[in-house]
């Protein structure tokens, strides 16, 4: 893929997404969005509409120190072949004490299982996700979830 | 001297010797260890494997199943704490029972000069298939008293099975008799000295053929006890002693079968080596044995609902073209 | 992992079958299935049985013990687990193996490609209940293994890429064995396979128009791999962001229109042609050269370097243990043998990642058995699940 069209699609997005995101280039192919969490959806349809229409990856991150959590949709396309050589990373930032994030299921369906596991594993709750329980843990784990820093594993 | 022959004597009646030695219960024993030796080998052969080898390596693990028998006579039998005990105990011993009632009036040739039928009647073959269609019975019930829901949906499968196949067997057999104007087994093998009821009516040896393929359970037809989904149908229960006998029916039911077959369709005991046709009879019976195991290193299983449009669509079909074609063969000989 | 009842309401038709995770057919993970009659109304995967949580022991390990550690997420398919974790870390360090060493990882690759199908064949083989076909493909996988062990001396675990290079040169006389190999599984393929599996007319009725999954459901549920090209997508890692010595060689995307049962399957024999001919490019086509990147040559020591250029063996540099990669974000894709395969990496420049992100093809194909096996009979399940070839362990990480 030609750095042309990476920034052609940069600039359509740029021009669509602003003021509401941020969008940089991470390397060669790959852009990332960051956005605040209630206009996540608004982003992510406006992404849909361009014609990213699945989601990779649900990637969560623990930072303790800055008592935030940041969770990164990785978005692509498979029924535009230029748009899949590009991963979009969608990014927001959400509180680590609440950790309440919006589910994107509604604009992806594709996320289920990964909103899933990002729950179940890093406690991370998305609001209006059709099934919002464990996928991995026991039902009743009540303890720190496994991938939260805190977590240590015994030495 | 006198006790000696006073026990020969018994041993030797018909009425004696064909439920306990031939051709049934040792024969049956005999026979079930090499064919599922056989069946093991042969599907080993295909698959690149060696099969069973370290019971008796010398010939070849050939008494592979007597061991597996006897380890399963020392494992404990374990019933499960919901299941209804007598009805799952019980049920697998009078299944293997009903499973061989019908040798009583199926006609194995003679042997020894000793024509070898406990019970003549000229109803014969309506009282083999009447008694055959026991077994599937207890099997259901074998399912309904383990109380797991794998073993219900096999049983209930049997029950599916059963009437679309059932219908087709009986109407193929029947077909025989029409064709030979009786209804004793002993009259149609006899009738069969110069030409096979399977060349002039091949419709019904196919129909019939398949049907017990499907009533005993082998490949492609293996839907009762599937274990990719049932884990062992209506037998996922049981264990030790009573695993060994629910296992060896579909085997006892597939020998009785194959028995009827030879007798209906390839001509019982002929041609005759005097005064010992049995052996004709046993060689063809394994032959078709050999056969019917064979199919299951060749095809996967059947759906359900493909194994009863199968019985339905063309067994059926074909066994009333065999009906047909009997009657007609019938009228314009006459 | 779920400990309570699914929370449907009592419905007295219907049986609640809990299939798994000690079931003939289960796999190492466990199925919620409502039956009504010999329909599944509803249908639920409930994975979990096997977690080995890599994602938090990869946090930590230093870089270089993660190598062997992704790999286990799937033993059957290291190479390409493996490749996908070392294109991430070398995007990380900015360095780009020699051309050789790219070609040697492509090969390793398409091997495991291979093996893999075959291994999934096996399995889809003997669910439909079709015991030689789940023989056939297992033992021809034997001379494939063979041969990738002449390449990394291990049978299936390889961790055969590090930064940089691959660890050992190809040795003397591979090229006839391979194409020995290659020679046999092609006429295995070509024609045993289709004889007695895929033109068997039991094998058709049983996965022929069962399990449809369409274009638009496919894109819409994220599917990946050969399930993904089945249902008509032409998507392909290896063509849209091609890596190590793809670019190169040539090759078509196996795609089938019907996205069926036997769609699927047919999209995996296709892809082990297109892996042959790939291999076969490879064998004539392998450029002369280092198999490591001159960077690291220098950091070993002299004997180790010595045995390097005598037996083409290349032993790690000591430093390795001690490598710190640049503080920042990279994302890998790579096609695994079931799909596309995705590492997200966070570095903070220290001796282990701050997070690695690793989301293996079963894992996104998991929501498959929801989708097609609802609403399917219930024999239709094992024939289902043989032909999304579906590997718990991969998918639980």
């Amino acid at each position: 893929m030609n750095i042309d069209e990476v920034s052609r699609v940069f600039k359509d997005l740029k021009s669509m997404i602003e003021p509401e995101a941020q969008i940089s280039i991470l390397s060669s192919n790959r852009l990332i969005i960051t956005t605040s969490t209630d206009k996540l959806e608004l982003i992510a349809n406006l992404l849909k509409n361009y014609g990213f229409d699945h989601v990779k990856s649900v990637t969560a991150i623990d930072y303790p120190m800055k008592n935030i959590i940041e969770i990164s949709y990785l978005i692509s396309s498979f029924n535009n072949l230029n748009l899949s050589k590009i991963i979009l990373t969608l990014k927001t930032l959400i509180d680590r004490n609440k950790s309440i994030s919006k589910s994107l299921y509604k604009v992806w369906p594709s996320v289920e299982f990964l909103e899933r596991e990002t729950y179940d594993l890093m406690g991370v709750f998305f609001e209006e996700h059709p099934e919002n329980t464990s996928l991995i843990l026991p039902e009743d784990y009540k303890d720190i979830r496994p991938l939260r820093k805190d977590f240590k594993l015994i030495k | 001297m006198e006790i000696v022959d006073l026990i020969l004597n018994i041993l030797l009646h018909p009425s004696i010797f064909v439920p306990l030695i031939f051709p049934g219960f040792i024969t049956i024993l005999i026979i079930i260890i090499l064919l599922i030796w056989a069946e093991r080998k042969v599907a080993a052969k295909i698959q690149m494997r060696i099969g069973p080898l370290y019971v008796t390596r010398r010939f070849g693990g050939i008494l592979q199943l007597l061991a597996d028998l006897l380890r399963y006579m020392f494992a404990e039998v374990i019933t499960s704490k919901d299941s209804d005990k007598f009805i799952f105990i019980a049920s697998p011993i009078v299944a293997l029972t009903a499973t061989l009632l019908p040798l009583a009036v199926i006609p194995a040739g003679s042997l020894l000069g000793i024509e070898l039928i406990a019970l003549r009647t000229n109803i014969s073959l309506l009282a083999a298939l009447a008694l055959s269609s026991l077994t599937p019975i207890f099997i259901i019930i074998m399912g309904w008293a383990s109380n797991n829901k794998f073993a219900l949906m096999g049983s209930l499968r049997e029950g599916h099975l059963m009437i679309s196949y059932e219908v087709p067997l009986y109407l193929s057999a029947l077909s025989v008799a029409i064709l030979h104007g009786s209804l004793d087994i002993v009259d149609i093998v006899n009738n069969q000295q110069r030409v096979w009821t399977v060349l002039i009516n091949p419709f019904a040896a196919f129909s019939f053929f398949i049907s017990v393929i499907m009533s005993t359970s082998r490949f492609p037809f293996e839907i009762t006890e599937s274990d990719s989904e049932l884990v062992a149908g209506p037998y996922t229960e049981y264990s030790s002693i009573l695993y060994g006998l629910v296992m060896g029916v579909p085997y006892m039911r597939l020998y009785v079968f194959t028995l009827l077959f030879v007798d209906l369709f390839l001509g019982g005991w002929y041609p005759l080596i005097d005064g010992f046709s049995s052996i004709t009879l046993i060689i063809k019976v394994l032959i078709i044995l050999l056969f019917s195991v064979f199919l299951r290193s060749v095809y996967p299983r059947y759906r359900l609902d493909q194994a009863i449009r199968i019985g339905w669509h063309i067994l059926f079909t074909l066994s009333l073209i065999s009906i047909t074609l009997s009657l007609l063969i019938i009228g314009w000989v006459m | 992992m779920k400990t309570s009842l699914s929370k449907q309401q009592d419905n007295r038709k219907e049986i609640e079958l809990f299939i798994g995770p000690q079931h003939p057919a289960s796999g190492h993970m466990r199925f919620i299935g409502r039956v009504d009659g010999d329909i599944f109304t509803n249908f639920i995967p409930d994975p979990g049985w096997v977690h080995r949580g890599i994602e938090k022991i990869a946090e930590n390990r230093k870089w270089i013990q993660i190598i062997p550690l992704v790999e286990r997420a799937a033993i059957l398919d290291a190479a390409n687990m493996n490749i996908g974790y070392v294109i991430a870390l070398e995007k990380l360090l900015d360095i780009e193996p020699p051309p050789r060493a790219q070609y040697l990882r492509t090969l390793l690759c398409e091997i495991n490609r291979i093996t893999s199908h075959l291994y999934g064949f096996g399995i889809a083989g003997i669910m439909i209940g079709s015991s030689t076909f789940y023989m056939w493909p297992f033992a021809d996988r034997e001379p494939l293994i063979d041969i990738a062990q002449l390449i990394t001396g291990a049978r299936l675990t390889y961790s055969y890429m590090i930064p940089g290079g691959v660890r050992r040169d190809l040795p003397q006389g591979f090229k006839e064995k391979a194409l020995k190999a290659l020679k046999y599984i092609e006429r295995r393929l070509n024609n045993d396979y289709f004889r007695i599996f895929f033109d068997n007319p039991v094998t058709k009725a049983r996965y022929q128009e069962v399990g449809v999954l369409k274009r638009d459901d496919a894109i819409r549920l994220g599917i990946v791999g050969p399930n993904l090209r089945a249902s008509n997508v032409k998507y392909d890692v290896r063509k849209v962001e091609p890596y190590a010595a793809y670019p190169e060689l040539e090759f078509d995307i196996a795609y089938e229109k019907e996205g069926d049962c036997y769609a699927r399957l047919l999209v995996r024999v296709e892809e082990i042609r297109q892996s042959i001919k790939i291999i076969r490019q490879i064998l004539d086509a392998l450029p002369q050269g280092p198999i490591i990147h001159k960077k690291y040559e220098k950091l070993v020591s002299l004997r180790k370097l010595e045995e390097y250029q005598k037996t083409g063996i290349f032993g790690l540099p000591a430093i390795f243990t001690v490598l710190r990669p640049p503080a920042g974000e990279v994302i890998s894709r790579v096609e695994a043998a079931r799909g596309e395969l995705i590492f997200h990496i966070i570095s903070t420049g220290e001796l282990r990642p701050y997070r690695l992100r690793m989301v293996t093809p079963s894992f996104r194909n998991i929501v498959l058995f929801r989708e097609l096996i609802s609403g399917a009979r219930v024999m239709d399940f094992p024939a289902i699940y043989g032909s999304i070839d579906y590997f718990p362990p991969e998918s639980d990480r």
